[in-house]
């Protein structure tokens, strides 16, 4: 089970924008046991310890280990980078393997 | 002509909560986002502006007879209450809402193929500073068609202004190929770009710094919308007499304000999704091989530690201003939500430097409290909510509302009261 926290400011537009583009990609793949959880950066302290994965949507300069990975492009990019990025967002997640 | 009139008069007869999910399915079917969708989407956004609008009524329920008490116990009188982001809900369910959208859509893509702006916008959400400018010229005036002018007239301001500021946007919030054309957070932006340089050459003020990480530690708690809202509310609930009962009540009714209302409006948002992702697609797909900006949620400039730093120190000041200046006729407290964005718009600027940003953010928030308190812009949102049927509690018993955010930004200010000129 991999954990994909989606962070923005207040949770309203990016991370939603995000989740809905990365749970599109989950189902195309047909891909079962990842998590995508909306979050805030002013809660990071209670959601960074049980995150797999940070994709973020502003500036991240919290300390951690995880892979943090820069989201605008889900935004902002046309398809072919937006592929990219989901690509590299998934291969963190063993469930996406070979698929 | 006669067709038409009876179309809008049926349909604003719906009521807003019905209409946006006609808007939306409909939006959605026309983008290619597919029936379930678009269907979904019509639900979801309706669902998102109900809870806003309960929220909102949570808000003026408990906050009228407080503000009434303390015009009695010290003489603080606002009449005025202060709906903030609840106004949203007025912007997307006016009948002239699918206009500006493709009114926006349209000439934004015309000026992008003209080269007159680099700022392709494909963050749908963004529009709804303008659209509930629109709504509001609608309502003082009765006028549709000058809304949606309006609101177009005012959305190619804002793509300028982000094409202003995007090169600094980019570079210290390290979000390349992006622009925010968000409202007051372009304005402000703009504003700073211009401001900023001079702060840095007053002697005494240059050089002070303040370290964003001692402040939100010494403050951190208080930066929390949930815990602020409960201070704000029970210090307005001890001024007003009340006993600790209605003390309580006040406290929790204001955090459960701070904290819903943002939530409902991102249940709007969910809803809205396929939709500006539709939209957003077939921008991209036609401009997106051109050297431009692609709009993004002014919400990314939120991430830099001295963005929440200074909002925590601002916030409380707006709050004590709005209590004790005279002229402003409201308290500001559901709108206090906005001010980390106008932070946010003003560090690009200041290089993080949290004094000069909170010297900044005060010279803005200051006259938009005067603005949003002046009798055009309160007679605008009041009449709005009178047409579309909602906040019946509150404007049938004579009162008023207003929201800083958009009713004092300086550019809709200036075009609500232009838009007097026009009232038959």
């Amino acid at each position: 089970m991999t954990r994909i926290c989606l962070c923005c400011g207040v949770a309203i537009n990016s991370s939603t924008v995000g989740v809905d583009i990365l749970s599109e990609e989950i189902k195309r793949r047909k891909i079962t046991g990842i998590i995508l959880e909306k979050v805030t950066l002013a809660d990071a302290d209670v959601w960074l310890p049980r995150a797999d994965v940070v994709v973020t949507f502003l500036l991240f300069t919290n300390k951690t280990d995880k892979p943090v990975i820069n989201g605008v492009t889900l935004m902002s990019g046309g398809r072919k980078k937006r592929q990219e990025l989901l690509d590299q967002i998934l291969s963190y997640c063993p469930e996406a393997a070979d698929k | 002509m006669d067709f038409i009139n009876n179309l809008v008069s049926g349909f604003i007869g719906l009521g807003p909560v019905a209409m946006l999910a006609i808007v939306f399915t409909v939006l959605g079917l026309v983008f290619g986002a597919g029936v379930r969708k678009s269907f979904r989407s019509g639900i979801v956004t309706a669902v998102g502006l109900a809870g806003i609008f309960l929220v909102v009524n949570v808000i003026t329920g408990s906050y009228i007879p407080a503000i009434g008490a303390l015009s009695e116990r010290l003489g603080i009188v606002k009449p005025v209450v202060d709906m903030g982001w609840g106004v949203a809900g007025f912007g997307w369910s006016w009948p002239g809402a699918v206009g500006v959208i493709l009114g926006t859509v349209a000439v934004n893509l015309v000026l992008v193929w003209l080269k007159f702006t680099k700022t392709l916008w494909t963050d749908f959400w963004s529009l709804w500073h303008g659209q509930v400018m629109a709504a509001i010229v609608w309502g003082l005036t009765g006028n549709l068609w000058l809304g949606i002018i309006l609101a177009v007239v005012y959305h190619v301001i804002i793509m300028k202004l982000a094409d202003f500021t995007a090169k600094e946007n980019q570079e210290f919030h390290q979000m390349p190929g992006v622009a925010i054309p968000c409202s007051y957070v372009s304005v402000f932006g703009a504003l700073s770009k211009i401001m900023a340089p001079w702060l840095r050459a007053i002697p005494g003020i240059k050089d002070v710094k303040a370290s964003p990480e001692e402040i939100r530690e010494r403050l951190g708690v208080f930066g929390e919308m949930p815990v602020l809202g409960a201070v704000i509310g029970a210090v307005i609930g001890l001024a007003a007499g009340y006993k600790f009962a209605g003390i309580m009540t006040l406290a929790l009714d204001t955090a459960l304000m701070l904290v819903l209302l943002p939530r409902m409006v991102g249940v709007l948002m969910e809803g809205m999704v396929p939709v500006a992702g539709a939209v957003r697609d077939w921008l991209l797909d036609r401009f997106g091989d051109r050297e431009i900006n692609v709009a993004v949620d002014c919400a990314v400039q939120l991430g830099h530690p001295a963005v929440m730093a200074s909002a925590i120190i601002v916030m409380p000041i707006a709050i004590l201003v709005s209590a004790f200046l005279p002229g402003v006729n409201f308290l500001i407290i559901a709108s206090l939500a906005g001010i980390p964005y106008m932070c946010g718009a003003i560090v690009a600027y200041t290089k993080g430097n949290v004094f000069h940003t909170v010297l900044l953010a005060l010279a803005f928030v200051i006259p938009m409290m005067y603005l949003a308190s002046t009798p055009t812009i309160a007679e605008a949102f009041t009449a709005t909510a009178s047409k579309l049927g909602v906040m019946a509690d509150v404007v049938g018993s004579g009162g008023m509302i207003t929201a800083p955010d958009p009713g004092g930004e300086p550019i809709t200010w200036i075009f609500v009261n232009l838009s007097k000129l026009f009232v038959r």
